[in-house]
């Protein structure tokens, strides 16, 4: 099994340093270019799931320095790419789109190479944990450079069984399936909205945006958290 | 009405944010740094009808 999830754009990589250091008390956020996944044991994915978006626009990238013109192959085998293939983040294809288009052996070896080259390996800082912590074969979550946004980090984790442990730490949040959807990290991840607005609002009152006067923090009943900001006095 | 940004952010992480009483463009003008800092780049970016009526207020939600 490999699920490779594309789950979450993260903007403050020093929010999410605070947030794992706060709440997490097994795992740490450290540098490194490697993250553990099904692949890393295991050579390649299984492909019961497609590839995540943003290693879809890596490999279509990859494609078209080739100049190979992948939406033309595509409709060969009754796929249309977006005309803009970043959309593919957005919008990746189906597993039933991509086992159409790997029938193509264009794509099929592109696929095999991005999972052996760049899948696990492309991270730039990686959520891991803290030596002694969790099981030895735990996977890690990877903050993966935005292949196109600089600055930005896509977080990724193999979720089958709960990341090997890694979903089950204090402070993230597990692995669930609901209305079709795969989400893991829902702690983590509301975690570090609320201290990278925070930071924010508190970066605007410090450099003097009139927007930006003070703000009040409240939890709502539901457990979703508020924020609001008001303008300096007199504006 | 009263001007003020409000940011609401669910449980699983998916950030709203809404400006009110700002006069047309200028509630995307304020959220601007906010948009930036916590969606990165927004999937949807849906101005309210509010937003195109110059001095009325205005609003705008994003969300991821």
């Amino acid at each position: 099994m490999s699920h490779v999830d594309s789950g979450f754009c993260i903007t403050d990589i020093a929010a999410l340093a605070l947030t794992v250091k706060d709440q997490c008390p097994d795992l740490e956020l450290v540098k490194q270019k490697s993250y553990r996944t099904w692949i890393a044991d295991h050579g390649k994915l299984v492909g019961d799931y497609p590839l995540p978006g943003t290693y879809q626009i890596k490999m279509m990238a990859a494609l078209k320095r080739q100049d190979i013109d992948v939406h033309a192959k595509a409709a060969k085998k009754q796929v249309e790419l977006p005309a803009n293939l970043l959309d593919l983040e957005k919008k990746p294809w189906t597993l039933e789109e991509q086992k159409q288009m790997f029938q193509d052996p264009t794509f099929a070896k592109a696929y095999e190479k991005i999972c052996q080259e760049v899948v696990g390996k492309d991270a730039e800082y990686v959520i891991k944990h803290k030596a002694g912590k969790g099981r030895k074969d735990s996977y890690e979550i990877g903050l993966v450079p935005h292949p196109v946004n600089r600055g930005e980090f896509v977080m990724m984790a193999d979720f089958y069984a709960q990341g090997n442990g890694i979903l089950e730490a204090t402070g993230v949040g597990k692995h669930e399936r609901k209305g079709g959807q795969d989400g893991w990290g829902a702690e983590l991840k509301k975690s570090y909205a609320v201290c990278a607005a925070e930071r924010k609002i508190k970066h605007e009152i410090a450099a003097g945006n009139p927007e930006f006067g003070s703000y009040q923090k409240t939890t709502l009943p539901d457990g979703r958290v508020k924020l609001e900001v008001s303008p300096k006095r007199g504006i | 009405m009263k001007r003020g940004i409000s940011i609401i952010i669910d449980n699983d992480g998916q950030t709203t944010i809404e400006a009110k009483g700002y006069k047309g463009a200028g509630c995307t003008t304020a959220t601007a740094p906010l948009s930036k800092a916590l969606i990165g780049t927004p999937t949807s970016h849906v101005k309210l009808p509010a937003y195109y009526q110059g001095d009325h207020a205005a609003q705008v939600r994003e969300t991821e």
